[in-house]
C-alpha cells in the first residue's frame, strides 16, 4: 500500500493541482449526479403513471362493420343495427391476467314518470342527431347500467362525485337502486331513499330507489336526445335493471376493462380478440393519459441519459488531459520508481488513487449540489416538455372537430369517452419531478466517477508507462 | 559480482554501434569510474548494468546469473540502487520519507525503521529537522547525500550512480565521493560511477576509460 501513501502525500502537498482537479471532478461527478438522479425519477415517475394513469380497453359493437352490413333500399334511411356484447363472453376476457379491473355498460332511454327531467336548449346540438334512431331514444331520461360507477373514468378522474349516499356497486345487481344527479333531485325535491317511476318506450312503468346523489362533471355530456344532452339526466342503475326495462338479458352496450399496466393494452387486445368469435365487435385502447405523461417523462429520462454520457465522455476526455499533462510533469519521478523496481501497475494506482482521494471529496460537493441542481434542470425540462406536448394535443384535438358527425348512441358515448379523456388529462399532467439522491443514485455516480478516473489514468499514464525506464529517465 | 560478457548496444542500424565487445568484470568492495568524451555511451553503458534497458548483443550476469533470468525489474529492486546527477528525489516527499519509500519497494531488511534512517542521514552530516523537510527545500548538496543515503539503505550489493557530483560545488563533490568510497569499502558494495571530472575519476579504485566503441582500464 506504498503507493496509496505516496498518493496521499502527492495529494497533500501540490495543493494548486489537487484543487484544479478538484473543481474540475466536482463539476463532472455534480451533472453525472444530476443526470443520474433525473433519469431515476423520470424512470420511477414512468412506473407509477403505468399503476395511477389508467388505460382502458373497450369492447363495444363495431360500427364499421355494423355500416357494411346496413341494407340500402331506394328511398328509405339506411338502418344500422349495433349487436350487444355478451356479458358472459365479456366476464371470460376479463379473467386475463392483464386486466385490473372492468365496468360493464349499458343505457336504456327512458321517460321520467313521477318527476321532470331537465331540459336544456342548445343550437349547437341539433345538427348531427341522427333520425334514424329517433324511435329508440325518444325518451327525456338516459338510464345508465354500470357494475361500479367508482370504476367509471368520469368518477375516477374527480369529475363527477357521489355528494350524498353512495353509487352502484355490483351488489346492487337485480335491484332497483339508482343515482341521480344533484340537480336533477334538487328540481324534483328528491333525496336518498325516495323513489321515483320511469316509463320505457313500452309505457311500462318501473319503481326505482334512489341510494345515492351525484354531481357531474361540468363539462360532460350524455348527448341522446335534446334533453339528455343535459348530463343531469343521466340516473345510474345496475346493468341487469336496464337489461330488464329494455326486455334483453345477458347484454351489454360495452364493456371497459382497465389495465394493471397501461404498457400492456395492445397485448390485451391481442388476447381477447382471439376470444371473440365475431368481427361484429371492435377493441379500442383509451391510454392517452398514459402516454400524455409518458411523452415528457422519456423526454426527460433521454435528455437525463445524454448529459450522463456527454458529460462522462467530456469528463473522461479532460481529466485524461490533466493527467496526461500531469504525468509528463511528473515523468521522471515515474522513472525514479520503474529504477527502484516498482511495478508499473503500483505506478499506475498511485495516479489512480491520487484521482480516487480528490473523487471522494468531489462526491461530497456532488451529493450537496447534485439534488439542487437535480431539481432545478428536471423542473425546466418537465415546464418545456409538457408545455410542447400540451400545444400538440390542444393542436390535435381541434382537428377532430370534423369527424364529430354520425348519429344516435354512438355519437353520445364518443362525447362522453372525449370529455373524460379531456378530465383526465388535465388532471393528472405531469408537474414535476420527484427527485431524490437515492443509495442506489449514489453507488450508480461512484460507479462512473470510478470508471471515469480509472479510464483517464490509463490513457493519461499508457504512453509513458510502455517505454523503457531508461528512455523515461533519459528524456 | 558483475561480468559483461561481449555486450554490444546500438540504437536503429546495428552498423552505427556505440560500443561493442565489452568484456568487463566489477568486484564487490571496489569503487569504479568510467570517464569518456560525451555522447561516447557512458551512461548507455551504465543503464545496461542498472537494469534499465537491454543490451542489443551480449549479457550481464550478476553473481553468476544472467539479467534476463534474474528479470530486469526484480534485478533493479533487489540487486542493484541508483543515483543520478540530479538526484531524483520525490520532490512532494522529505529526506525521511523518501529513503523510507525506497526501502518500502525494495524490500529492505530495515524497511519502516525510521530510526535507522535518521542515524544514517545524521552520518552524512543531516540532522532531524532537515530530514523532516521537504527535499526540495534542501541544498542541491544536501539532495545528493539524500539520494546517497537511500542507496545506503537499501540491501543493493550493486550502486551506480550517473555524474553523482556533476552538480555540486568542490565540496560537496568531495562529501559525496567520501560516501560512495564508504559505501564500497565499508559496506563492501559495489560502486560504479560515470564522470567526467578527471579528480572524481581518480579517487575511485578504478577507472575504465570508453573510447572509439572500446572499453579499457586506465
Amino acid at each position: 500500500m506504498n503507493f496509496v501513501k505516496r498518493a496521499f502525500l502527492n495529494v497533500k502537498v501540490k495543493m494548486g493541482r489537487s484543487l484544479l482537479l478538484f473543481l474540475v471532478m466536482s463539476a463532472i461527478l455534480l451533472f453525472v449526479l444530476a443526470g443520474i438522479i433525473i433519469q431515476q425519477a423520470a424512470n420511477s415517475a414512468v412506473s407509477s403513471a403505468k399503476k395511477s394513469a389508467n388505460a382502458t380497453v373497450t369492447l363495444a359493437a363495431s360500427r364499421e362493420q355494423a355500416f357494411k352490413k346496413v341494407s340500402r333500399q331506394s328511398g328509405t334511411r339506411p338502418k344500422l343495427t349495433l349487436p350487444s356484447v355478451s356479458i358472459a363472453t365479456a366476464k371470460k376476457i376479463a379473467s386475463s391476467g392483464y386486466v385490473k379491473s372492468y365496468n360493464i355498460s349499458n343505457s336504456a332511454s327512458v321517460n321520467a314518470s313521477s318527476f321532470s327531467a331537465i331540459e336544456t336548449s342548445s343550437s349547437s346540438q341539433q345538427g348531427p342527431q341522427g333520425a334514424g334512431a329517433q324511435e329508440q331514444q325518444s325518451g327525456d331520461i338516459t338510464l345508465s347500467g354500470v357494475s361500479n360507477t367508482a370504476q367509471l373514468t368520469t368518477f375516477s378522474s374527480g369529475g363527477s362525485k357521489i355528494v350524498e349516499g353512495r353509487g352502484i356497486k355490483a351488489s346492487d345487481a337485480d335491484t332497483n337502486n339508482v343515482t341521480v344527479e344533484k340537480q336533477l333531485a334538487k328540481e324534483n325535491n328528491l333525496k336518498v331513499g325516495s323513489t321515483i317511476s320511469i316509463k320505457n318506450t313500452s309505457k311500462k312503468v318501473t319503481k326505482l330507489k334512489i341510494i345515492g346523489i351525484y354531481k357531474a362533471s361540468s363539462t360532460e355530456n350524455s348527448g341522446f336526445g335534446m334533453m339528455q344532452n343535459d348530463p343531469s339526466n343521466t340516473i345510474y342503475s345496475s346493468v341487469e335493471k336496464v337489461n330488464s326495462i329494455k326486455g334483453t338479458s345477458g347484454k351489454a352496450t360495452s364493456v371497459t376493462f382497465t389495465m394493471n399496466n397501461p404498457a400492456n393494452a395492445k397485448k390485451f387486445i391481442k388476447s381477447a380478440k382471439k376470444q371473440l368469435s365475431s368481427s361484429k365487435f371492435a377493441l379500442t385502447a383509451d391510454d392517452s393519459t398514459y402516454r400524455s405523461i409518458l411523452t415528457p417523462l422519456n423526454n426527460v429520462s433521454s435528455f437525463a441519459n445524454k448529459i450522463v454520457w456527454l458529460v462522462g465522455i467530456a469528463g473522461t476526455i479532460i481529466l485524461a488531459l490533466i493527467v496526461i499533462l500531469m504525468v509528463r510533469e511528473r515523468r521522471y519521478e515515474i522513472g525514479v520508481l520503474l529504477s527502484l523496481g516498482e511495478k508499473r501497475w503500483k505506478v499506475i494506482a498511485q495516479f489512480f488513487s491520487e484521482l480516487l482521494l480528490i473523487m471522494a471529496v468531489s462526491s461530497i460537493v456532488a451529493l450537496i449540489g447534485g439534488k439542487f441542481l437535480g431539481n432545478t434542470v428536471s423542473n425546466q425540462l418537465i415546464q418545456q416538455t409538457t408545455s410542447a406536448t400540451s400545444s400538440l394535443t390542444v393542436g390535435s384535438n381541434q382537428n377532430q372537430g370534423p369527424q364529430a358527425g354520425g348519429s344516435g348512441l354512438s355519437q353520445g358515448q364518443a362525447n362522453v369517452g372525449n370529455a373524460n379523456r379531456k378530465g383526465i388529462g388535465q388532471n393528472k399532467q405531469l408537474q414535476s419531478l420527484d427527485v431524490n439522491i437515492s443509495l442506489a443514485a449514489f453507488l450508480k455516480l461512484l460507479g462512473f466517477g470510478l470508471f471515469i478516473i480509472l479510464l483517464a489514468t490509463l490513457l493519461g499514464t499508457i504512453n509513458v508507462l510502455l517505454l523503457e525506464p531508461r528512455r523515461i529517465l533519459i528524456s | 559480482m558483475l561480468k559483461t560478457n561481449r555486450v554490444g548496444y546500438w540504437y536503429g542500424d546495428a552498423e552505427n554501434k556505440l560500443f561493442e565487445n565489452v568484456n568487463l568484470e566489477f568486484l564487490k568492495g571496489r569503487l569504479y569510474s568510467i570517464i569518456g568524451k560525451s555522447g561516447s555511451g557512458k551512461t548507455t553503458f551504465l543503464s545496461l548494468i542498472a537494469g534499465l534497458a537491454r543490451p542489443s548483443e551480449g549479457s550481464i550476469e550478476f553473481n553468476g546469473r544472467e539479467l534476463s533470468k534474474i528479470g530486469l525489474l526484480n534485478y533493479r529492486k533487489k540487486c542493484v540502487s541508483m543515483v543520478f546527477q540530479s538526484y531524483n528525489l520525490f520532490s512532494y516527499m522529505s529526506a525521511i520519507e523518501n529513503i523510507l519509500t525506497a526501502m518500502s519497494i525494495t524490500g529492505s531488511k530495515n524497511a519502516g525503521n525510521k530510526k535507522y534512517v535518521l542515524e544514517m542521514l545524521d552520518q552524512v552530516g543531516i540532522d532531524e529537522a532537515s530530514a523532516k523537510r521537504r527535499v526540495s527545500r534542501l541544498s542541491g548538496g544536501q539532495q545528493q547525500r539524500v539520494a546517497i543515503v537511500r542507496t545506503m539503505c537499501c540491501d543493493a550489493q550493486l550502486v551506480v550512480a550517473d555524474e553523482p557530483t556533476g552538480n555540486l560545488d568542490e565540496t560537496s563533490t568531495k562529501d559525496v565521493l567520501s560516501l560512495l568510497q564508504k559505501i564500497a569499502h565499508e559496506q563492501q558494495k559495489c560502486v560504479i560511477l560515470v564522470t567526467h571530472e578527471l579528480d572524481v575519476a581518480k579517487a575511485c579504485d578504478s577507472v575504465i576509460e570508453l573510447h572509439q566503441k572500446k572499453f579499457e582500464y586506465v
